[in-house]
């Protein structure tokens, strides 16, 4: 059954997110709307130098993902974001954690329990250390 | 009964109540502080009078003694200030419906009490910890019936005593398994210490008062204080026994350390409710073996009472 499971999450990685360049011209899509490809080109060519055809190749990829969607007007191709970026990160994030607790619930709930009672952890710890100090206080004066 | 202006008569009850409670709260405060009684046993002690006065015995009084609605703290405002207009006294209808919603409350409570009691025994299994010299051993210093322990799966990381005449104490299995002898013996000695001050009684008085004042937000934080108080002296009394302190604040350690780790401490940690454990567990590391007396407060206690009872009458 384990290795099942390991298997399974393992295709979630096969399914990234989005790649480095992926999220790039995604932010220029998120922030200017409805572009061209022309658009996110002249964008990102300001910040690192890249061919068009990548560029091209990154929005169509995106295209057929389902993260963009397509309108042609007269010959000129426009692309605009299906979601807009919170409810992307929202969407991908529901994701991931249900695919965690559906294949690793104990140990991500831990994690995630962890994560929200740091403050707690932090003051176990202190008590922890507390205590082991008076005990090895007790044992010296026991031993006197 | 209700035919004329009970909306007033309930307004009425509601700023009285809450003026009673505040006062009487003040009170104890300032008696504790002058009478440099430190000892939580006190606290308990005098803590369950700003909740029972007004929930209890100042309805009691109006209803035994109706003349006594004269002396009403409405009755006075109005008298001061006659622009402000006249409420209806809810001495004069309010009372017996009152007590017997502290009745019914109380008998829902207890009720409530027995059948988690019950289903908690049938649900449970006997111990197989041989911790039965250890028992008879702190019965016998606690002068109380010997206790039979319930292992509880339901509720892993419990411990709590119930029982009339006879106490049980039930275990959550998790905690149990994870508790040396000594710390066992320590949680045992405070669950004992719990029955033999009557605490859970107690604390089933303090809850219907509570239930009654409900819309009072002084109410609950003063029943938060007193069931920290209670937890308190109750370590004080098991250390009397036991005398080892750091024991129980281990035991206690372990507990919150299963209970943070579990799903269902969420919404506890964020209720501040753990404030209770670290103070309770750093009290018990620096306990510095002068047990504090219960009895040398008597006088305070008495004139404190009488001062409450005259409160009660307004």
């Amino acid at each position: 059954m384990r290795p099942k499971r390991i298997a399974k999450l393992s295709s979630l990685g096969s399914r990234p997110t989005l790649g480095p360049l992926e999220s790039q011209v995604m932010e220029v899509i998120w922030k200017q709307g409805e572009v061209t490809i022309r658009d996110v080109y002249d964008f990102i060519r300001q910040q690192r130098d890249l061919a068009y055809t990548t560029v091209m190749t990154v929005v169509h990829n995106l295209h057929r993902k389902g993260i963009l969607k397509q309108r042609l007007d007269g010959k000129t191709h426009y692309y605009m974001a299906v979601q807009s970026r919170s409810q992307f990160v929202e969407s991908k994030v529901g994701e991931l954690l249900d695919a965690l607790l559906e294949d690793f619930t104990e140990p991500a709930l831990a994690h995630l329990i962890n994560r929200l009672s740091k403050t707690d952890n932090e003051k176990l710890i202190a008590l922890e250390h507390l205590l082991a100090e008076r005990r090895a206080q007790a044992k010296r004066e026991n031993d006197v | 009964m209700f035919e004329t202006n009970w909306l007033s008569a309930v307004f009425n009850y509601v700023v009285e109540s809450a003026i009673e409670l505040a006062l009487v709260f003040l009170a104890v405060k300032v008696v504790l502080r002058v009478g440099k009684l430190h000892d939580p046993a006190a606290l308990g002690r005098f803590l369950l009078l700003p909740l029972i006065i007004p929930a209890l015995l100042s309805p009691i009084l109006h209803l035994v003694f109706p003349q006594l609605s004269h002396f009403a703290i409405i009755v006075q405002i109005e008298n001061a200030f006659p622009a402000l207009g006249r409420v209806r006294l809810y001495e004069e209808f309010l009372s017996p419906v009152l007590i017997m919603a502290f009745l019914l409350i109380l008998i829902y409570n207890l009720a409530w009490g027995l059948a988690i009691s019950l289903r908690e025994v049938r649900h449970a299994f006997g111990t197989d910890l041989n911790d039965k010299t250890t028992l008879t051993r702190l019965a016998r210093k606690f002068d109380v019936a010997e206790p039979s322990i319930v292992v509880s799966e339901r509720h892993p990381t419990c411990a709590y005593v119930f029982g009339w005449f006879h106490p049980v104490i039930a275990l959550g299995k998790d905690w149990l398994l994870q508790l040396d002898p000594k710390e066992r013996e320590a949680v045992l000695a405070h669950e004992l210490a719990h029955y033999k001050r009557s605490d859970n009684w107690q604390m089933i008085i303090a809850r219907t008062c509570c239930a009654l004042m409900f819309f009072n937000p002084l109410a609950h934080h003063v029943y938060r204080e007193l069931s920290e108080a209670r937890e308190k002296a109750a370590d004080d009394l098991a250390l009397r026994v036991t005398r080892n302190p750091l024991a129980l604040a281990s035991a206690l350690l372990k507990f919150w350390q299963m209970e943070a780790s579990s799903i269902a401490s969420i919404s506890e940690g964020f209720a501040t409710r753990d404030n209770d454990l670290e103070n309770r567990i750093r009290r018990l590391c620096d306990y510095d073996d002068v047990f504090p007396t219960t009895n040398a407060n008597g006088l305070y206690y008495s004139l404190f009472v009488m001062l409450t009872l005259v409160l009660s009458l307004v």
